[in-house]
């Protein structure tokens, strides 16, 4: 014999809706209109809030780091290398090349708070430059193979 | 060189032309040939002759940058080794003030003075109150003078300590994935730890 009373009293009910409520309400309580009192309204306006703030902590990283952060650090280690008579990409470019490998936050850090450092930085690029142009020009003789010759007119 | 190479080569073909027209023009005149020809001729026997290697003036002839004067290098080798005895006299005597080190740990680069705090939004299997060495060091300055790494210093070079100050959770973060109408919704909580740290001490030699 199957007693089926017992089965269909004890049902599932739930006991705890207001807390589960108040769980979504209380990210609502600061928006505006009916979305912060209405469950129904506020459960959508919190769930598209949850997604936009997971979809803006990985563009902050993006637009922070590349365009607002790195825009300043580099217009600013710019400023800095121009008042030394060099231009950032040469700056840059021959620190590179003498394997000094500080990042532009450091650079703009340094030229802030520690000039001197950064003018022998910029010396040193000055330098790595000028050894540059010295080994593009070569020996000033000509390559093996080849003459020229400049003919005597008047 | 390329440009020693096209300077060089137009003067020659300018050479060919000129020496075609001023063919051209004797052969037309007669009885004059034999004299223009010798005239030229010691024209050109007066004229002060190139030096060896000249290249006259073009747009090409020398490059687009200002010339540069490379100083002697034993001059230079002498006065770095002058330089570097200074700085090795100061290190050993030990008066150089407050240093600072440029360090890279945890992925970024950090500029670091003494009694500076660092926040490193990492996991570190370090303990709080522990001392840490920041190995990877890649400049070290005084007031007097920089030493720069390239790209890291040696590590006899530089000790730069550090200590635990703080292990705290951050604030825990949401992270929610949703698509409408297709009965999608994940939610994720992550707290995470944040170290915070300071550095006491930079030692040189």
């Amino acid at each position: 014999m199957v007693f089926l009373t017992a089965q269909l009293w004890l049902r599932n009910r739930v006991s705890d809706r207001y807390w589960r409520v108040q769980e979504v309400l209380k990210h609502a309580r600061h928006f505006r209109g009916r979305k912060n009192r209405c469950y129904r309204l506020a459960v959508r306006a919190v769930t598209r809030a949850f997604v936009q703030c997971t979809r803006a902590r990985r563009l902050k990283k993006r637009n922070l780091r590349m365009c607002f952060s790195f825009q300043l650090w580099i217009s600013r280690v710019t400023a800095a290398s121009q008042e030394h008579g060099l231009k950032y990409p040469a700056f840059i470019l021959n620190l590179i090349k003498c394997q000094v490998e500080l990042n532009r936050k450091v650079l703009a850090d340094l030229a802030i708070y520690e000039p001197k450092t950064f003018k022998s930085l910029a010396a040193l690029a000055k330098r790595r430059r000028q050894e540059g142009f010295a080994a593009a020009l070569g020996d000033g003789k000509e390559p093996e193979g080849i003459f020229s010759r400049v003919v005597q007119h008047l | 060189m390329a440009a020693a190479v096209a300077a060089s080569a137009l003067p020659v073909t300018f050479g060919r032309l000129v020496s075609a027209c001023s063919r051209g023009v004797l052969r037309a005149s007669g009885p004059g040939e034999a004299s223009l020809w010798s005239a030229s001729r010691r024209f050109r026997s007066q004229s002060a002759s190139f030096p060896q290697g000249y290249v006259p003036k073009t747009s090409l002839s020398s490059p687009p940058w200002p010339e540069v004067v490379v100083p002697d290098p034993v001059e230079e080798a002498r006065h770095h080794a002058e330089v570097v005895e200074k700085v090795n006299e100061l290190i050993a005597r030990g008066c150089y003030g407050r240093l600072f080190a440029v360090v890279h740990f945890a992925s970024h680069q950090w500029k670091v003075t003494s009694e500076d705090l660092i926040l490193i939004e990492n996991k570190l299997d370090i303990a709080c109150g522990e001392r840490i060495r920041l190995e990877k060091v890649l400049l070290v300055g005084a007031d007097d003078f920089t030493l720069l790494g390239r790209p890291l210093l040696r590590k006899d070079l530089v000790q730069v300590e550090a200590t635990v100050i703080e292990k705290t959770e951050s604030w825990p973060k949401i992270n929610m994935r949703f698509k409408k109408r297709k009965n999608y919704k994940r939610k994720r909580r992550d707290v995470w730890v944040w170290h915070t740290g300071g550095a006491p001490e930079t030692h040189l030699g």
